[in-house]
């Protein structure tokens, strides 16, 4: 068993939180709030050492005073809890979602178009010798045919009386069954992981009877 | 000029973005890398919006003695008492490094992990066989929950390759389907906010 | 209630303490079984290993506590190649959760293998704004970060004196550990596309099948599925450490569930039939 005092505390809230799965309760609530109030506290911590100090206790008094601007206008949204002056907390909201916008615009269509270009798959397929190659082939048609009936299977504005698209339609829905299935056992692994990690937590560290 | 000035500065930013990313002589300048930077500045300066919104609502639980009014003080003590031990000691501080190590990454471990047994649960519940595409979906999640570990590989050593087959055959067409919908998605959106259709974030009223 | 309508409706309290034994019993007495390595996750390690020695690697940490059981296992085996490589290692997060997990287990990584901060890894740590510091890195680092982790400017560092820019000219590789967003997409958006640095990913498990038209494409050198990955890169790399020692657990964990899906599709099917 541990004498590491960290292990012990680190146990004793792993346990408090676990104890939700019996039932919820005071000391998981406690927990909880201790958590909450922890983690709003690091996104300033992290945000100021990591950031804003450089900028404010050296970049600004080293002489470049052209970055308060930047400063006063995130302070800007502060002004949505006076009543009189809300709407000015939309100017750096406005100013931001521009930006993003921007972003979006100029800088998705390329890993979009890279996506694109990958779709063209070779329907007769060759191994590196140049031999056909089977199973490649069957894989390239099954992927092309999956790709369009799951993109069939979204066209909303198109009514389904038209065979092309009922067929492409119903081969995509096969198609995404077969997607979140394999989301779901993969999720399963993710969350069960999490799990791992805790035991290998509480009963390697804190409890020390896991054989190494 | 309450919604007029906001939407005209939506606007030029996103043109900002968009001619200095297209433009060869602006790229050169390299414009965004001072926008990004005042960008980022003006944001961190608003970091505080959410440690303020988060005491309003504790703070009230605490004046107005609302059930559990004690865990919102605790809360709230934690809050600043934390935020003040970082900011004078720094991120790598004895104390706060500790209870962030020993404290928080156990609390945020344990509570995601009671996923584990939530999920376990829903599927042990919720995947029945009622239908053939029901079935199809039980099945490859199946393979894939076996192929992933190395039981699957015990049970039958031809079950990793049936899980490689799901997974960049079966499992990947469908989700560049869904991903080249989704990029559409985003340029729809980011194109209505250009245009001023999208308003939402400014909010309602005047 | 015949017994196939309590096939259906096993208490779950039943399930939890069931799945509490099936993974605390292989942790106690590890069950040695055979591991497949998935394609994703040997082309992660054959482009690792395609590294230029004494070359440098970008790490990028973009995760959560809620995620250390999958994902700092499949970054230590990262970094402990690139470190045997002599490579240097530069770390960022977008998440500022994961400046402190990050710095921790690296600062232990480093000192196994002696290596010196400032000169063979450095740790940026957490910047805010994510997606605009990161375009801003590739084309000035010190200008769009300022300074580390620990607040020291990261002019002074002699290694970054050398990598000015996230670019082909200065780093020769990212490893990314993504949780969701900001993670891997960021990366592959503004840095991978724009500026041609090639990319391994380790995911959560959760994001696998979603990312995985990313490998096929060729914009992910690699990827290494949640805990899986990880394991499957312990053992190529030759440094088993707790994904190698945890899968086991996974295994009964998952079979257990199967076990139950099955168990409630027997009472469902001949209930049905009944």
């Amino acid at each position: 068993m541990s004498t590491n005092i960290g292990h012990w505390v680190g146990a004793i809230f792993s346990l408090a939180l676990l104890s939700y799965l019996f039932k919820e309760n005071a000391v998981f609530r406690l927990a909880e709030h201790i958590f909450v109030g922890m983690s709003s506290a690091h996104i300033v911590v992290t945000s100021w050492h990591n950031y804003l100090r450089g900028v404010v206790m050296e970049q600004i008094p080293a002489g470049q005073y052209i970055l308060i601007l930047p400063i006063v206008v995130g302070l800007l949204m502060y002004t949505r809890y006076l009543p009189k002056v809300a709407w000015v907390a939309r100017i750096p909201l406005s100013i931001w979602v521009g930006y993003g916008t921007g972003y979006v615009l100029a800088y998705t269509p390329k890993p979009f178009l890279t996506q694109i270009r990958a779709s063209f798959v070779k329907f007769v397929a060759t191994n590196p010798d140049g031999a056909f190659w089977a199973g490649k082939t069957i894989n390239n048609v099954v992927f092309f045919l999956f790709l369009v009936g799951t993109m069939m299977y979204f066209f909303f504005t198109i009514k389904r009386d038209n065979p092309v698209i009922a067929t492409g339609a119903s081969i995509g829905r096969w198609a995404i069954m077969i997607a979140m299935g394999a989301a779901f056992g993969n999720t399963v692994m993710a969350r069960t992981s999490l799990f791992v990690g805790r035991l290998n937590f509480l009963l390697g560290d804190w409890l020390g009877i896991m054989k190494k | 000029m309450r919604k007029e000035l906001p939407l005209l500065l939506t606007v030029l930013m996103a043109l900002l973005v968009i001619f200095s990313y297209y433009s060869f002589h602006l790229n050169k300048l390299d414009i965004l890398g001072t926008t990004d930077k005042w960008v980022t500045i003006s944001m961190t300066a608003a970091v505080l919006i959410g440690t303020i919104n988060l005491t309003r609502v504790q703070a009230t639980n605490v004046i107005r003695r609302k059930e559990g009014w004690y865990n919102s003080l605790i809360l709230l003590i934690v809050l600043y008492g934390y935020m003040i031990l970082g900011l004078i000691q720094g991120l790598k501080g004895a104390q706060y490094d500790w209870l962030f190590q020993n404290v928080w990454v156990n609390c945020d471990s344990s509570m995601f992990s009671i996923l584990a047994f939530y999920i376990a649960s829903a599927a042990y519940r919720a995947f029945r066989v009622r239908s053939k595409e029901a079935t199809v979906l039980l099945v490859a999640g199946i393979i894939v929950m076996l192929g992933n570990v190395p039981l699957g590989n015990l049970l039958w050593n031809q079950i990793p390759l049936v899980r490689n087959w799901i997974m960049e055959v079966g499992n990947a067409a469908p989700m560049r389907g869904i991903l080249l919908g989704a990029y559409i998605g985003a340029f729809a959106v980011a194109l209505r906010i250009l245009l001023g259709i999208e308003r939402a974030h400014l909010g309602g009223g005047n | 209630m015949n017994i196939f309508d309590r096939l259906q409706s096993i208490d779950k309290r039943i399930l939890y303490v069931l799945l509490f034994f099936a993974i605390a019993f292989p942790l106690v007495n590890p069950v040695p079984l055979p591991m497949a390595i998935a394609p994703p996750t040997r082309a992660a390690y054959e482009w690792m290993k395609s590294l230029p020695d004494g070359g440098v690697l970008w790490v990028g940490g973009d995760y959560s506590a809620s995620s250390i059981p999958e994902l700092t296992p499949a970054g230590k085996a990262f970094v402990r190649m690139a470190f045997e490589k002599n490579m240097r290692v530069i770390h960022f997060t977008m998440w500022n959760t994961g400046a402190n997990i990050m710095n921790a287990w690296l600062t232990g990584v480093a000192a196994e293998y002696n290596k010196q901060y400032g000169v063979d890894w450095v740790d940026i740590g957490y910047k805010p704004n994510a997606t605009a510091i990161l375009r801003h890195m590739t084309s000035n680092i010190i200008e769009a970060a300022g300074t580390d982790f620990y607040g020291t400017p990261l002019a002074d560092l002699p290694l970054m004196q050398e990598v000015l820019a996230l670019s082909p000219e200065y780093v020769d590789g990212i490893v990314e550990l993504s949780t969701g967003s900001p993670g891997s997409a960021t990366y592959l958006t503004y840095v991978v596309e724009q500026k041609g640095i090639e990319m391994v990913v380790a995911c959560t498990a959760v994001s696998a099948a979603g990312d995985m038209p990313y490998f096929l494409s060729g914009q992910f050198k690699g990827l290494l599925n949640g805990m899986a990955g990880a394991a499957e890169l312990e053992k190529l790399s030759g440094h088993p450490d707790k994904a190698s020692a945890s899968l086991g657990a996974q295994s009964f964990a998952h079979a257990l569930i199967i076990l139950f899906i099955i168990l409630g599709n027997i009472g469902y099917i001949v209930n049905r039939r009944g």
